[in-house]
């Protein structure tokens, strides 16, 4: 199902897209979102971050390249060399990304996750059930990564249960201190 | 109370704030710092070391140390072609070829 933007928004989004160097395409992107009108910006944040979204999950379900071996855990999820390598990649273009569009990378952060969001709700009213289980994972994964997620953070914070728990002890305390 | 989200978080740890300003394996692990973490113990004026160590502690506790060799080398020409051309793909697909 092909979605529909007001044409400047596209065109925008389409000259950041094919740029073959990631850089080259955010400088693209900050040059013309400068020069559009500001009616637009809203819609043009919310298609690039939907995008953004949309292409992590398929990154991180790309085959090509990735062989088996160690697995390494990045922010609570298992992942394969391979996919951490495009995953910091892809970290790192955001941050561009966000500069680009004028957006604090916490806020960006944010729009990446209503991005994911977006996405998840109109594949899954318009696709079938033949969907691919990497492509499931992947969105699992890019949930995991975009969402809201205190387990892993506080699973490993808990005293007694990592050997962590001594810095979240003092990460605490200093938090508390500030807030009195 | 904001959560804890890994990718919001590293963001906000300006990462290419570190790379661009310092470049090097000390600022890309300074600039690992998630948000949370900067508000609570680094103000404007703290040194390089205190930053320097809150952003190993932050990222380990955080569970992000396993991008450290890729973000420390930087990722790979080849990522960099896979994020541009599943990009591309994504917005053929959204709007037509």
């Amino acid at each position: 199902m092909k979605v529909v933007v007001h044409p400047e928004v596209e065109a925008v989004v389409r000259a950041w897209a094919k740029e073959t160097d990631l850089s080259a395409g955010a400088k693209v992107l900050a040059e013309r979102r400068a020069a559009m009108a500001p009616e637009h910006l809203a819609e043009l944040r919310s298609e690039v971050s939907e995008i953004s979204a949309e292409g992590l999950i398929e990154l991180l379900a790309l085959e090509r390249g990735v062989t088996p071996g160690e697995v390494q855990e990045v922010f609570g999820i298992s992942l394969l060399p391979k996919q951490v390598e495009r995953l910091s990649a892809w970290l790192l273009d955001q941050q561009e990304v966000a500069e680009a569009l004028g957006v604090g990378a916490e806020a960006w952060g944010r729009m990446l996750q209503a991005g994911l969001d977006r996405h998840l709700v109109r594949v899954g009213a318009s696709r079938g059930s033949d969907v691919g289980a990497a492509v499931l994972k992947s969105e699992a994964l890019a949930k995991s990564l975009l969402g809201d997620k205190p387990e892993a953070f506080q699973k490993r914070a808990e005293p007694g249960e990592s050997p962590n728990a001594g810095l979240r002890g003092l990460a605490s305390a200093m938090a508390f201190k500030k807030k009195k | 109370m904001t959560r804890f989200n890994p990718v919001r978080d590293t963001l906000s740890g300006g990462i290419s704030l570190a790379f661009g300003l310092a470049g090097g394996p000390l600022a890309a692990a300074g600039g690992l710092v998630g948000a949370g973490f900067k508000k609570a113990f680094i103000a404007e004026d703290s040194s390089f070391a205190k930053k320097f160590f809150v952003g190993v502690a932050a990222t380990l506790i955080t569970g992000g140390f396993g991008f450290l060799p890729y973000l420390i080398a930087a990722p790979g020409v080849e990522s960099k072609k896979d994020v541009q051309q599943t990009r591309s793909s994504v917005v053929d697909n959204r709007y037509g070829a």
